[in-house]
């Protein structure tokens, strides 16, 4: 998978299939760009406990994937941007399990004072079989990074009434509830999920 | 829950730099929703009024032309219900005699006559009856009002319904000339208070957005506003959603 930063408002994404998508199009902005998931580095701080975000789709039917969109940027808290990871993953009895593919981020897109409307877009050339019916997921991982280290995924609010499936990585031990372990979650007052596209053909 | 009004319109300020949320399952959430200094802080619905969401119908705008408009075309999220900026009576819970309208301007880009305005606004407390206008523009803040609707009974949920007034003869507009769209409060129901919730247009993401918030009352000076006059917020993050629709 290769990695590249588009603008979210000038999306050419006609020609593909829209396996899953909760962007939005102008003139809204593409996502809530306010508000923001932290992925933090490295294990996480008592702040920032988690070091993965992971976001749920299931497609409709068999499709093979060729592109995947996601709404990570640079946090707006002053942290650096090495070291993380966007993955396409299994299910795992509801959350995240093994990696079908992966690559790292090389730094994020930065919104400036403006927040809206960068894209980090992964291009499968080959593509990759998914199975209608089966749920996966799309992941940002910052385990290779350090606490120094943040990205920050902003949410969508296309579907208040239908919020999306998202899970979180508790990794700072004390601030886990049930202990370190994925923790999936369906929408927040602060967004209705992760802001994605994953695009393909039928 | 005791609720405290002050004029930064914070009647329970939900949100801070970050928040560690705990979502549903104890998810452990870290969500950072960005602030600036020197602006209003976002106030959130109250859990006892968040009843059932429900999809925005819009069918009884059909035909009618959009004059100014930044609600979406999402039926299910038609704005950022969960979080807005309030208006309140004098007599509203913890309001202790001030008063504060709200106001978001539009210029219309040609002549027009508006016979509908739209604004999701929700009930927070007290009566639920409020005031609804179109005012012209004084000198860059809002002048006389040129219409009033009486609105009553606003949802009391975060979404997706939309209140407002229809007016037959219409409110005639002048192209390229400002206007506002002004939730306020009436003299018969000074126990009111609203929100006045978001809109998530690209341009007010990228640009900010500018309202007024018209202040009258003993809290005013003393959080750094102007007394019974309005006063002009620019470049917000955060932007007013509404609809101003006519022929």
């Amino acid at each position: 998978m290769t990695l590249q930063v588009v603008d979210g408002r000038s999306r050419a994404d006609t020609k593909y299939v829209k396996i899953f998508d909760n962007l939005a199009a102008p003139p809204s902005g593409t996502y809530w760009g306010e508000v923001e998931l932290i992925i933090l580095g490295g294990g996480g701080t008592s702040t920032f406990p988690d070091d993965q975000i992971a976001a749920a789709f299931t497609p409709s039917a068999n499709h093979t994937a060729t592109k995947i969109e996601v709404a990570v940027v640079q946090s707006s808290l002053g942290y650096g941007t090495s070291g993380f990871s966007l993955s396409l993953n299994q299910d795992a009895n509801g959350v995240p399990g093994k990696a079908l593919l992966s690559a790292n981020l090389p730094g994020l897109p930065n919104n400036g004072f403006g927040w809206c409307c960068a894209l980090v877009v992964g291009s499968i050339p080959s593509g990759i079989a998914l199975s209608g019916g089966t749920q996966y997921w799309v992941v940002v991982n910052g385990q290779a990074s350090q606490p120094s280290d943040a990205a920050a995924w902003d949410m969508d609010t296309t579907d208040q009434l239908h919020p999306f499936l998202d899970a979180v990585y508790c990794s700072y031990t004390i601030k886990c509830p049930n202990g370190i372990g994925w923790y999936p979650f369906s929408g927040t007052p602060f967004g209705t999920g992760a802001a994605f596209a994953v695009l393909g053909s039928s | 829950m005791h609720k405290t009004f002050i004029p930064t319109l914070a009647i329970v300020a939900l949100i801070g730099a970050n928040s560690n949320a705990l979502a549903d399952n104890n998810a452990p959430v870290s969500i950072h929703v960005t602030s600036l200094p020197g602006q209003p802080r976002l106030v959130a619905l109250s859990p006892q009024n968040r009843g059932p969401l429900i999809a925005r119908n819009d069918a009884e705008d059909a035909g009618l032309t959009k004059i100014a408009d930044n609600i979406t075309r999402y039926k299910d999220s038609p704005y950022w219900g969960w979080y807005g900026y309030t208006s309140y009576g004098p007599q509203a819970d913890g309001a202790n005699g001030t008063e504060q309208w709200l106001a978001s301007a539009f210029t219309p880009t040609a002549n027009h006559v508006a016979t509908k305005v739209e604004i999701p606004a929700e009930y927070y407390s007290g009566t639920d009856a409020f005031d609804l206008s179109i005012y012209n523009d004084a000198g860059g803040v809002p002048g006389t009002a040129l219409h009033t609707w009486h609105i009553t009974n606003l949802p009391h949920a975060v979404c997706c319904s939309v209140v407002g007034g229809s007016y037959e003869n219409g409110i005639p507009l002048t192209g390229g000339q400002q206007y506002w769209v002004v939730l306020g409060t009436s003299t018969k129901d000074p126990t009111a208070a609203a929100i006045w919730v978001l809109t998530e247009f690209a341009n007010v993401q990228e640009q900010g957005s500018d309202f007024d918030v018209y202040c009258s009352g003993p809290a005013c000076v003393p959080v750094g506003y102007k007394d019974n006059a309005w006063n002009t917020f620019p470049s917000t993050l955060y932007g007013l959603a509404f609809a101003v629709l006519g022929t």
